[in-house]
Protein backbone atom coordinates (compact mmCIF):
# COMPACT_ATOMS: atom_id res chain seq x y z
CA UNK A 1 0.00 0.00 0.00
CA UNK A 2 1.49 3.67 -1.02
CA UNK A 3 1.31 6.65 1.16
CA UNK A 4 0.68 7.12 4.94
CA UNK A 5 -1.19 4.94 7.20
CA UNK A 6 -2.83 7.80 9.26
CA UNK A 7 -3.51 11.14 7.33
CA UNK A 8 -5.13 14.04 8.60
CA UNK A 9 -5.50 17.29 6.56
CA UNK A 10 -6.84 20.60 7.79
CA UNK A 11 -8.45 19.20 10.90
CA UNK A 12 -10.54 21.41 13.11
CA UNK A 13 -11.96 19.57 15.88
CA UNK A 14 -13.51 20.76 19.18
CA UNK A 15 -16.23 20.12 21.87
CA UNK A 16 -18.11 23.14 20.76
CA UNK A 17 -18.35 24.23 17.05
CA UNK A 18 -17.37 28.06 18.02
CA UNK A 19 -14.40 27.32 20.07
CA UNK A 20 -12.05 24.93 18.07
CA UNK A 21 -8.93 23.56 20.30
CA UNK A 22 -7.66 21.72 16.90
CA UNK A 23 -7.08 24.35 14.05
CA UNK A 24 -6.61 23.24 10.46
CA UNK A 25 -3.69 21.16 11.88
CA UNK A 26 -2.57 18.34 9.30
CA UNK A 27 -0.08 15.59 9.80
CA UNK A 28 0.71 11.65 8.75
CA UNK A 29 1.56 8.78 10.38
CA UNK A 30 3.12 5.57 8.44
CA UNK A 31 3.30 2.04 9.14
CA UNK A 32 5.16 1.34 11.57
CA UNK A 33 6.38 4.06 12.44
CA UNK A 34 6.68 5.83 15.93
CA UNK A 35 5.76 9.44 15.99
CA UNK A 36 5.35 11.89 19.27
CA UNK A 37 3.04 14.70 19.54
CA UNK A 38 4.69 17.56 21.53
CA UNK A 39 3.45 20.76 22.73
CA UNK A 40 2.76 23.01 25.78
CA UNK A 41 -0.22 22.19 28.13
CA UNK A 42 -3.49 23.31 26.09
CA UNK A 43 -2.14 22.79 22.63
CA UNK A 44 -4.69 20.71 21.80
CA UNK A 45 -2.75 17.37 21.53
CA UNK A 46 -5.41 15.27 23.25
CA UNK A 47 -8.17 16.91 21.50
CA UNK A 48 -6.54 15.78 18.27
CA UNK A 49 -6.28 12.32 19.47
CA UNK A 50 -9.71 12.05 20.30
CA UNK A 51 -10.56 13.80 16.78
CA UNK A 52 -9.32 10.08 15.24
CA UNK A 53 -11.69 8.41 17.34
CA UNK A 54 -14.47 11.05 16.63
CA UNK A 55 -14.58 11.03 20.49
CA UNK A 56 -14.77 15.19 19.83
CA UNK A 57 -16.71 17.75 17.31
CA UNK A 58 -14.60 17.44 14.44
CA UNK A 59 -15.53 20.79 12.56
CA UNK A 60 -13.59 20.51 9.27
CA UNK A 61 -11.18 18.67 7.64
CA UNK A 62 -10.29 15.27 7.08
CA UNK A 63 -9.06 12.03 8.79
CA UNK A 64 -8.35 9.18 6.70
CA UNK A 65 -6.75 5.69 7.54
CA UNK A 66 -5.13 3.25 4.90
CA UNK A 67 -7.57 6.28 2.61
CA UNK A 68 -10.63 5.41 4.46
CA UNK A 69 -12.71 9.03 5.78
CA UNK A 70 -13.02 8.44 9.55
CA UNK A 71 -14.69 12.04 9.70
CA UNK A 72 -18.83 11.35 10.79
CA UNK A 73 -18.11 7.53 11.73
CA UNK A 74 -19.29 6.79 15.37
CA UNK A 75 -16.47 6.46 17.53
CA UNK A 76 -17.27 2.38 18.19
CA UNK A 77 -17.12 2.48 13.82
CA UNK A 78 -13.80 4.08 13.72
CA UNK A 79 -12.24 1.98 16.55
CA UNK A 80 -13.69 -1.16 14.40
CA UNK A 81 -11.89 0.05 11.54
CA UNK A 82 -8.43 -0.26 12.83
CA UNK A 83 -7.24 2.00 15.65
CA UNK A 84 -6.59 1.36 19.22
CA UNK A 85 -6.74 3.99 21.60
CA UNK A 86 -4.82 4.63 25.09
CA UNK A 87 -6.62 8.01 26.64
CA UNK A 88 -4.32 9.50 28.97
CA UNK A 89 -6.42 8.94 32.58
CA UNK A 90 -9.40 6.97 32.98
CA UNK A 91 -7.65 4.19 30.20
CA UNK A 92 -8.59 0.81 32.51
CA UNK A 93 -12.02 -0.47 33.62
CA UNK A 94 -11.24 -0.33 37.20
CA UNK A 95 -14.11 -2.36 37.97
CA UNK A 96 -13.92 -5.22 35.46
CA UNK A 97 -11.09 -7.46 36.12
CA UNK A 98 -7.93 -7.99 34.17
CA UNK A 99 -9.14 -10.39 31.30
CA UNK A 100 -12.87 -8.27 31.73
CA UNK A 101 -10.57 -5.29 29.96
CA UNK A 102 -9.43 -7.31 27.67
CA UNK A 103 -12.53 -8.84 26.40
CA UNK A 104 -13.78 -5.29 26.25
CA UNK A 105 -10.81 -4.39 23.92
CA UNK A 106 -11.55 -7.40 21.66
CA UNK A 107 -15.14 -6.48 21.79
CA UNK A 108 -15.38 -6.14 17.79
CA UNK A 109 -13.76 -9.32 16.76
CA UNK A 110 -15.90 -12.00 19.43
CA UNK A 111 -14.70 -15.27 17.53
CA UNK A 112 -10.61 -14.10 18.25
CA UNK A 113 -11.11 -13.11 21.80
CA UNK A 114 -9.74 -15.99 23.31
CA UNK A 115 -6.76 -16.54 20.80
CA UNK A 116 -6.47 -12.65 20.98
CA UNK A 117 -5.89 -12.87 25.16
CA UNK A 118 -3.79 -15.43 25.00
CA UNK A 119 -1.46 -13.57 22.95
CA UNK A 120 -1.80 -10.59 25.24
CA UNK A 121 -0.72 -12.86 28.20
CA UNK A 122 2.41 -14.01 25.86
CA UNK A 123 3.38 -10.36 25.20
CA UNK A 124 2.34 -9.10 28.09
CA UNK A 125 3.48 -11.78 31.26
CA UNK A 126 2.31 -9.31 34.28
CA UNK A 127 -1.47 -9.28 33.09
CA UNK A 128 -1.33 -13.41 32.97
CA UNK A 129 -0.21 -12.87 36.72
CA UNK A 130 -3.15 -10.48 37.56
CA UNK A 131 -6.19 -12.15 34.81
CA UNK A 132 -8.43 -12.21 38.05
CA UNK A 133 -7.80 -8.86 39.53
CA UNK A 134 -9.95 -6.20 39.44
CA UNK A 135 -8.45 -3.25 36.72
CA UNK A 136 -8.39 -0.52 39.86
CA UNK A 137 -6.54 -3.32 42.38
CA UNK A 138 -3.22 -2.54 39.30
CA UNK A 139 -0.17 -0.31 39.83
CA UNK A 140 -0.19 2.68 37.50
CA UNK A 141 2.38 0.64 35.30
CA UNK A 142 0.64 -2.29 35.33
CA UNK A 143 -2.63 -0.14 34.29
CA UNK A 144 -0.52 1.42 31.34
CA UNK A 145 0.36 -2.19 30.22
CA UNK A 146 -3.44 -2.95 30.34
CA UNK A 147 -4.46 -0.12 28.90
CA UNK A 148 -2.05 -1.17 25.81
CA UNK A 149 -2.85 -4.14 25.75
CA UNK A 150 -6.63 -3.80 25.40
CA UNK A 151 -6.06 -1.55 22.94
CA UNK A 152 -4.12 -3.60 20.78
CA UNK A 153 -6.63 -6.98 21.10
CA UNK A 154 -8.37 -5.93 17.88
CA UNK A 155 -4.95 -5.89 16.35
CA UNK A 156 -5.43 -1.85 15.00
CA UNK A 157 -3.23 -0.76 12.66
CA UNK A 158 -2.90 2.42 14.12
CA UNK A 159 -2.09 3.19 18.47
CA UNK A 160 -2.71 6.15 19.73
CA UNK A 161 -1.41 6.77 23.02
CA UNK A 162 -2.11 9.54 25.02
CA UNK A 163 0.77 10.49 27.24
CA UNK A 164 1.42 6.83 28.24
CA UNK A 165 4.26 7.86 30.55
CA UNK A 166 2.22 10.41 32.73
CA UNK A 167 3.00 9.22 36.57
CA UNK A 168 4.80 6.21 35.95
CA UNK A 169 8.02 5.80 37.73
CA UNK A 170 11.01 6.14 35.25
CA UNK A 171 11.98 2.02 35.02
CA UNK A 172 8.34 1.39 34.53
CA UNK A 173 8.31 4.02 31.86
CA UNK A 174 10.82 2.57 30.27
CA UNK A 175 9.20 -0.90 30.25
CA UNK A 176 5.97 1.56 28.14
CA UNK A 177 8.15 2.78 25.31
CA UNK A 178 10.03 -0.60 25.14
CA UNK A 179 6.70 -2.34 24.28
CA UNK A 180 5.62 0.53 21.98
CA UNK A 181 8.71 -0.15 20.09
CA UNK A 182 7.62 -3.59 19.95
CA UNK A 183 4.63 -2.95 18.35
CA UNK A 184 5.54 -0.63 16.01
CA UNK A 185 8.09 -3.36 14.92
CA UNK A 186 5.16 -5.26 14.20
CA UNK A 187 4.03 -2.83 11.44
CA UNK A 188 1.59 -0.90 13.63
CA UNK A 189 1.62 3.12 12.89
CA UNK A 190 2.10 4.84 16.53
CA UNK A 191 0.96 8.70 17.30
CA UNK A 192 1.63 8.87 20.65
CA UNK A 193 1.15 12.18 22.56
CA UNK A 194 4.10 13.21 25.11
CA UNK A 195 4.48 15.85 27.58
CA UNK A 196 7.71 14.74 28.51
CA UNK A 197 9.74 15.57 25.38
CA UNK A 198 13.38 14.26 25.94
CA UNK A 199 11.37 10.82 26.74
CA UNK A 200 9.02 11.58 23.80
CA UNK A 201 11.63 11.80 21.15
CA UNK A 202 13.89 8.98 22.48
CA UNK A 203 11.15 6.90 21.86
CA UNK A 204 9.95 8.11 18.58
CA UNK A 205 11.21 8.06 14.93
CA UNK A 206 9.48 11.91 14.22
CA UNK A 207 8.28 14.39 16.55
CA UNK A 208 5.74 16.97 15.57
CA UNK A 209 5.02 19.83 17.96
CA UNK A 210 1.87 21.63 18.18
CA UNK A 211 1.09 24.61 19.81
CA UNK A 212 -2.32 26.12 19.61
CA UNK A 213 -4.02 23.35 17.65
CA UNK A 214 -1.66 23.72 14.76
CA UNK A 215 1.86 21.89 13.97
CA UNK A 216 4.33 24.16 14.02
CA UNK A 217 7.35 22.00 13.76
CA UNK A 218 8.20 18.62 12.69
CA UNK A 219 10.84 16.52 11.70
CA UNK A 220 13.21 13.20 12.57
CA UNK A 221 13.05 12.66 16.47
CA UNK A 222 16.54 13.24 16.82
CA UNK A 223 17.25 16.45 14.80
CA UNK A 224 13.97 18.10 16.52
CA UNK A 225 15.49 17.32 19.85
CA UNK A 226 18.78 19.07 19.21
CA UNK A 227 16.82 21.99 17.04
CA UNK A 228 16.83 25.56 19.29
CA UNK A 229 12.68 26.14 17.75
CA UNK A 230 12.26 23.46 20.16
CA UNK A 231 11.98 25.44 23.41
CA UNK A 232 11.00 28.72 21.66
CA UNK A 233 8.13 26.87 20.73
CA UNK A 234 7.12 25.35 24.60
CA UNK A 235 7.60 29.03 25.37
CA UNK A 236 5.34 30.08 23.35
CA UNK A 237 7.26 32.07 20.62
CA UNK A 238 6.71 32.60 16.97
CA UNK A 239 8.52 29.64 15.08
CA UNK A 240 9.14 29.39 11.56
CA UNK A 241 7.67 26.40 10.68
CA UNK A 242 9.54 23.31 9.59
CA UNK B 1 -44.77 -11.41 65.99
CA UNK B 2 -41.34 -10.19 64.89
CA UNK B 3 -40.09 -12.87 63.34
CA UNK B 4 -43.53 -12.84 61.24
CA UNK B 5 -42.90 -9.53 60.47
CA UNK B 6 -39.50 -10.31 59.46
CA UNK B 7 -40.31 -12.97 56.68
CA UNK B 8 -43.17 -11.10 55.90
CA UNK B 9 -40.45 -7.87 54.95
CA UNK B 10 -38.43 -9.96 53.29
CA UNK B 11 -40.57 -11.16 51.23
CA UNK B 12 -41.91 -7.65 50.22
CA UNK B 13 -38.49 -6.95 49.89
CA UNK B 14 -37.88 -9.51 47.30
CA UNK B 15 -40.05 -7.52 45.18
CA UNK B 16 -38.30 -4.56 45.64
CA UNK B 17 -35.02 -5.69 45.18
CA UNK B 18 -36.11 -6.82 41.34
CA UNK B 19 -37.28 -3.59 40.96
CA UNK B 20 -34.66 -1.67 42.25
CA UNK B 21 -32.14 -3.68 40.56
CA UNK B 22 -34.08 -2.17 37.43
CA UNK B 23 -33.34 1.08 38.83
CA UNK B 24 -29.85 1.18 39.81
CA UNK B 25 -29.30 -0.12 35.91
CA UNK B 26 -30.78 2.57 34.53
CA UNK B 27 -28.89 4.99 37.47
CA UNK B 28 -25.88 3.29 36.15
CA UNK B 29 -25.77 3.06 32.53
CA UNK B 30 -28.54 5.46 31.87
CA UNK B 31 -27.30 8.26 34.44
CA UNK B 32 -30.33 9.64 34.98
CA UNK B 33 -33.02 8.72 38.05
CA UNK B 34 -36.00 7.28 35.45
CA UNK B 35 -39.21 8.23 37.76
CA UNK B 36 -41.07 6.24 34.91
CA UNK B 37 -39.46 3.16 35.81
CA UNK B 38 -42.04 2.11 38.24
CA UNK B 39 -44.93 2.01 35.90
CA UNK B 40 -43.21 -0.66 34.51
CA UNK B 41 -44.10 -3.23 37.17
CA UNK B 42 -47.78 -1.79 36.64
CA UNK B 43 -47.32 -2.64 32.92
CA UNK B 44 -45.79 -5.91 33.42
CA UNK B 45 -48.34 -6.50 35.75
CA UNK B 46 -51.43 -6.22 33.91
CA UNK B 47 -50.03 -7.29 30.40
CA UNK B 48 -49.80 -10.61 32.14
CA UNK B 49 -53.14 -10.01 33.38
CA UNK B 50 -54.33 -10.09 29.97
CA UNK B 51 -52.80 -13.40 29.07
CA UNK B 52 -54.67 -14.63 32.19
CA UNK B 53 -57.91 -13.05 30.90
CA UNK B 54 -57.59 -14.23 27.63
CA UNK B 55 -56.71 -17.71 28.57
CA UNK B 56 -59.76 -17.40 31.31
CA UNK B 57 -57.57 -17.58 34.01
CA UNK B 58 -54.79 -19.50 35.07
CA UNK B 59 -55.60 -22.66 34.57
CA UNK B 60 -56.26 -25.74 37.69
CA UNK B 61 -54.29 -24.93 40.95
CA UNK B 62 -50.45 -26.48 40.90
CA UNK B 63 -50.22 -28.09 44.62
CA UNK B 64 -50.36 -25.73 47.31
CA UNK B 65 -50.18 -22.58 44.83
CA UNK B 66 -53.10 -20.37 43.97
CA UNK B 67 -52.24 -20.47 40.47
CA UNK B 68 -52.58 -22.87 37.19
CA UNK B 69 -49.41 -23.50 35.02
CA UNK B 70 -50.71 -20.41 32.58
CA UNK B 71 -49.11 -17.95 35.09
CA UNK B 72 -45.51 -18.81 33.22
CA UNK B 73 -47.05 -17.36 29.76
CA UNK B 74 -49.05 -14.54 31.20
CA UNK B 75 -45.15 -14.02 33.31
CA UNK B 76 -43.40 -14.34 30.09
CA UNK B 77 -45.96 -12.39 28.25
CA UNK B 78 -45.71 -9.55 31.00
CA UNK B 79 -41.90 -9.48 30.62
CA UNK B 80 -42.12 -9.72 26.89
CA UNK B 81 -44.78 -6.41 26.65
CA UNK B 82 -42.94 -4.61 29.08
CA UNK B 83 -39.77 -4.88 27.48
CA UNK B 84 -41.07 -3.50 24.10
CA UNK B 85 -42.95 -0.75 26.33
CA UNK B 86 -39.44 0.02 27.71
CA UNK B 87 -37.79 0.14 24.32
CA UNK B 88 -40.22 2.42 22.56
CA UNK B 89 -40.21 4.71 25.51
CA UNK B 90 -36.69 5.08 24.88
CA UNK B 91 -37.00 5.43 21.03
CA UNK B 92 -40.23 8.13 21.72
CA UNK B 93 -38.81 9.75 24.46
CA UNK B 94 -35.27 9.24 25.95
CA UNK B 95 -33.25 8.67 23.01
CA UNK B 96 -34.35 12.11 20.63
CA UNK B 97 -33.92 13.85 24.19
CA UNK B 98 -29.93 12.23 24.82
CA UNK B 99 -28.99 13.12 20.99
CA UNK B 100 -30.10 17.03 21.70
CA UNK B 101 -27.52 16.83 24.56
CA UNK B 102 -30.61 16.83 27.30
CA UNK B 103 -29.12 17.11 30.73
CA UNK B 104 -30.46 14.48 33.55
CA UNK B 105 -32.68 17.28 34.99
CA UNK B 106 -34.43 17.33 31.87
CA UNK B 107 -34.53 13.20 31.28
CA UNK B 108 -36.02 13.42 35.03
CA UNK B 109 -38.92 15.74 33.91
CA UNK B 110 -39.31 13.69 30.74
CA UNK B 111 -39.76 10.45 32.85
CA UNK B 112 -42.60 12.14 35.14
CA UNK B 113 -44.58 12.90 31.99
CA UNK B 114 -43.80 9.00 30.77
CA UNK B 115 -44.96 7.47 34.01
CA UNK B 116 -48.23 9.83 33.90
CA UNK B 117 -49.42 8.24 30.73
CA UNK B 118 -48.40 5.14 31.21
CA UNK B 119 -50.25 5.02 34.73
CA UNK B 120 -53.67 6.91 32.91
CA UNK B 121 -53.46 4.22 30.15
CA UNK B 122 -53.71 1.40 32.42
CA UNK B 123 -55.99 3.14 34.63
CA UNK B 124 -58.33 3.92 30.81
CA UNK B 125 -58.00 0.10 29.92
CA UNK B 126 -58.54 -1.91 33.12
CA UNK B 127 -60.49 1.04 35.52
CA UNK B 128 -59.47 1.52 39.01
CA UNK B 129 -60.45 -1.68 40.57
CA UNK B 130 -58.22 -4.03 41.97
CA UNK B 131 -57.56 -7.15 39.42
CA UNK B 132 -55.98 -10.42 40.76
CA UNK B 133 -54.59 -13.57 38.50
CA UNK B 134 -56.44 -16.02 40.86
CA UNK B 135 -59.24 -15.59 43.43
CA UNK B 136 -58.70 -19.23 44.59
CA UNK B 137 -57.89 -20.21 48.80
CA UNK B 138 -54.53 -21.08 49.89
CA UNK B 139 -53.58 -22.51 53.00
CA UNK B 140 -50.51 -20.86 54.76
CA UNK B 141 -47.73 -23.36 55.52
CA UNK B 142 -46.56 -23.43 59.21
CA UNK B 143 -42.75 -22.65 59.41
CA UNK B 144 -40.21 -22.71 62.59
CA UNK B 145 -41.15 -20.01 65.23
CA UNK B 146 -44.66 -20.19 64.32
CA UNK B 147 -44.24 -17.95 61.20
CA UNK B 148 -46.42 -18.31 58.32
CA UNK B 149 -46.10 -17.75 54.78
CA UNK B 150 -48.24 -18.40 51.36
CA UNK B 151 -46.68 -20.86 49.35
CA UNK B 152 -47.55 -18.08 46.83
CA UNK B 153 -44.95 -16.10 48.58
CA UNK B 154 -42.29 -19.20 49.03
CA UNK B 155 -42.98 -19.03 45.28
CA UNK B 156 -42.33 -15.55 44.78
CA UNK B 157 -39.35 -15.81 46.82
CA UNK B 158 -37.65 -18.62 44.78
CA UNK B 159 -38.62 -16.97 41.55
CA UNK B 160 -36.34 -13.47 42.37
CA UNK B 161 -33.27 -16.20 43.33
CA UNK B 162 -33.62 -17.65 40.48
CA UNK B 163 -34.31 -14.18 38.12
CA UNK B 164 -31.13 -13.04 39.82
CA UNK B 165 -28.90 -15.96 39.21
CA UNK B 166 -30.01 -15.43 35.37
CA UNK B 167 -29.10 -11.84 36.01
CA UNK B 168 -25.78 -12.17 37.12
CA UNK B 169 -25.03 -14.86 34.32
CA UNK B 170 -26.09 -12.08 31.40
CA UNK B 171 -24.28 -9.46 33.31
CA UNK B 172 -20.64 -11.40 34.08
CA UNK B 173 -20.69 -14.13 31.17
CA UNK B 174 -22.53 -12.68 27.90
CA UNK B 175 -20.96 -9.93 25.84
CA UNK B 176 -24.35 -7.74 26.28
CA UNK B 177 -23.24 -8.13 30.05
CA UNK B 178 -20.03 -7.14 29.44
CA UNK B 179 -20.81 -4.01 27.17
CA UNK B 180 -23.62 -2.85 29.65
CA UNK B 181 -20.79 -2.82 32.73
CA UNK B 182 -18.11 -1.42 30.51
CA UNK B 183 -20.89 1.35 29.46
CA UNK B 184 -22.17 1.62 32.64
CA UNK B 185 -18.30 2.17 34.52
CA UNK B 186 -16.81 4.83 31.48
CA UNK B 187 -18.55 5.07 28.14
CA UNK B 188 -15.97 6.61 25.96
CA UNK B 189 -13.83 3.86 26.93
CA UNK B 190 -16.16 1.50 26.20
CA UNK B 191 -16.65 3.38 22.97
CA UNK B 192 -13.10 3.35 22.71
CA UNK B 193 -13.50 -0.71 22.89
CA UNK B 194 -15.52 -0.47 19.70
CA UNK B 195 -18.91 -0.63 21.71
CA UNK B 196 -21.57 0.94 20.69
CA UNK B 197 -23.39 2.50 23.64
CA UNK B 198 -26.85 2.77 22.28
CA UNK B 199 -26.93 -0.92 22.05
CA UNK B 200 -25.62 -0.96 25.60
CA UNK B 201 -28.67 1.45 26.44
CA UNK B 202 -31.28 -0.77 24.32
CA UNK B 203 -30.55 -3.85 26.43
CA UNK B 204 -30.43 -1.98 29.46
CA UNK B 205 -34.26 -1.40 28.47
CA UNK B 206 -34.55 -4.42 27.93
CA UNK B 207 -33.70 -6.20 30.80
CA UNK B 208 -34.78 -3.46 33.25
CA UNK B 209 -38.02 -3.84 32.05
CA UNK B 210 -38.52 -6.86 32.12
CA UNK B 211 -37.25 -7.07 35.83
CA UNK B 212 -39.72 -4.60 36.48
CA UNK B 213 -42.14 -6.74 34.91
CA UNK B 214 -41.15 -9.29 37.12
CA UNK B 215 -41.31 -7.50 40.33
CA UNK B 216 -45.00 -6.28 39.01
CA UNK B 217 -46.09 -10.04 38.11
CA UNK B 218 -44.97 -10.99 41.61
CA UNK B 219 -46.45 -7.85 43.66
CA UNK B 220 -49.57 -9.01 41.69
CA UNK B 221 -49.94 -12.38 42.31
CA UNK B 222 -49.13 -11.99 46.41
CA UNK B 223 -51.01 -8.60 47.12
CA UNK B 224 -53.34 -7.49 44.09
CA UNK B 225 -52.75 -5.39 41.30
CA UNK B 226 -53.64 -1.76 41.40
CA UNK B 227 -53.31 1.15 38.49
CA UNK B 228 -51.31 2.95 41.36
CA UNK B 229 -49.28 0.35 42.17
CA UNK B 230 -46.00 1.48 40.58
CA UNK B 231 -46.25 4.82 42.05
CA UNK B 232 -47.19 3.40 45.56
CA UNK B 233 -43.77 1.36 44.99
CA UNK B 234 -41.84 3.62 43.34
CA UNK B 235 -40.82 5.42 46.65
CA UNK B 236 -39.31 1.91 48.15
CA UNK B 237 -37.63 0.95 45.17
CA UNK B 238 -35.57 4.16 44.90
CA UNK B 239 -34.60 4.29 48.29
CA UNK B 240 -33.67 0.52 48.36
CA UNK B 241 -31.43 1.63 44.88
CA UNK B 242 -30.33 4.52 46.95
CA UNK B 243 -28.96 2.36 50.16
CA UNK B 244 -27.82 -0.39 48.40
CA UNK B 245 -25.65 1.70 45.80
CA UNK B 246 -26.05 3.00 42.85
CA UNK B 247 -25.10 0.86 40.22
CA UNK B 248 -24.17 -2.64 42.81
CA UNK B 249 -27.18 -5.08 42.13
CA UNK B 250 -25.83 -6.96 45.09
CA UNK B 251 -26.91 -3.46 47.09
CA UNK B 252 -29.99 -3.11 45.60
CA UNK B 253 -31.27 -6.56 46.29
CA UNK B 254 -30.09 -6.18 50.43
CA UNK B 255 -31.51 -2.58 50.01
CA UNK B 256 -34.69 -4.24 48.91
CA UNK B 257 -34.60 -6.70 51.30
CA UNK B 258 -33.61 -3.97 54.14
CA UNK B 259 -36.63 -1.47 53.02
CA UNK B 260 -39.41 -4.45 52.87
CA UNK B 261 -37.96 -5.58 56.81
CA UNK B 262 -37.93 -2.20 57.91
CA UNK B 263 -41.49 -1.28 56.65
CA UNK B 264 -42.96 -4.21 58.29
CA UNK B 265 -41.09 -3.97 61.49
CA UNK B 266 -42.16 -0.17 61.61
CA UNK B 267 -45.74 -1.25 63.04
CA UNK B 268 -44.33 -2.05 65.88
CA UNK B 269 -43.53 1.85 66.47
CA UNK B 270 -45.78 3.54 64.29
CA UNK B 271 -49.82 3.64 63.12
CA UNK B 272 -49.54 1.23 59.88
CA UNK B 273 -50.88 4.41 58.00
CA UNK B 274 -47.32 5.67 58.85
CA UNK B 275 -45.82 2.71 57.29
CA UNK B 276 -45.30 4.31 53.52
CA UNK B 277 -43.15 7.09 55.18
CA UNK B 278 -40.42 4.84 56.40
CA UNK B 279 -38.85 4.07 52.69
CA UNK B 280 -38.24 8.01 52.99
CA UNK B 281 -36.67 8.55 55.96
CA UNK B 282 -34.37 5.36 54.93
CA UNK B 283 -33.56 7.54 52.02
CA UNK B 284 -33.22 10.58 53.87
CA UNK B 285 -30.84 9.17 56.32
CA UNK B 286 -29.02 7.46 53.67
CA UNK B 287 -28.41 10.83 52.17
CA UNK B 288 -27.35 12.67 54.96
CA UNK B 289 -25.05 9.58 56.55
CA UNK B 290 -23.84 7.35 53.64
CA UNK B 291 -24.78 9.30 50.69
CA UNK B 292 -22.96 6.84 48.56
CA UNK B 293 -25.32 4.01 49.97
CA UNK B 294 -23.82 0.59 51.43
CA UNK B 295 -21.78 -0.65 48.37
CA UNK B 296 -21.44 2.31 46.52
CA UNK B 297 -18.12 3.60 44.64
Amino acid sequence: MSGPLLEIRGLVAGYHRDLPIVDRASLSVGAGEVVALLGPNGAGKSTLMKAVCGLVLVIGGSIRIDGRELVGLPTHAAIAGGIGYVPQVQNVFVTLTVEENLRAGGFAEPRAVRERIAEAYRRFPLLADKRRNLGGELSGGQRQVLAIARALMTRPRLLLLDEPSAGLAPRAAQDVFAAVHGIAAAGVGVLMVEQNVKAGLGAADRGIVLVQGRPVLAGPAAALGKDPRLARAFLGEAVDAA
Amino acid sequence: MIPQLVVDGLLTGAVIALGAIGITLTLAILRFANFGYAEFLTVGGYAALSAVLAYGGTGAPLGPFSFGGFIAVALAVGLLATAVVALVSDTVVFRPLRRRGAGPLVLIFASFGLALVLRHIVLLVYGTQPEYYSREIQIAVLLPGGVRVMPDQILVLGVTVVALMMLWWLLRRTRVGLAMRAVAENTALAQACAIDPEAAIRWTWIVSGALGALAGTLFGLTVQLRPEMGANLLLPLFTAAVLGGVGSIPGAVIGGLLVGVAENLSVLVLPTSYKATVPFLIMLACFLLRPKGLFGK
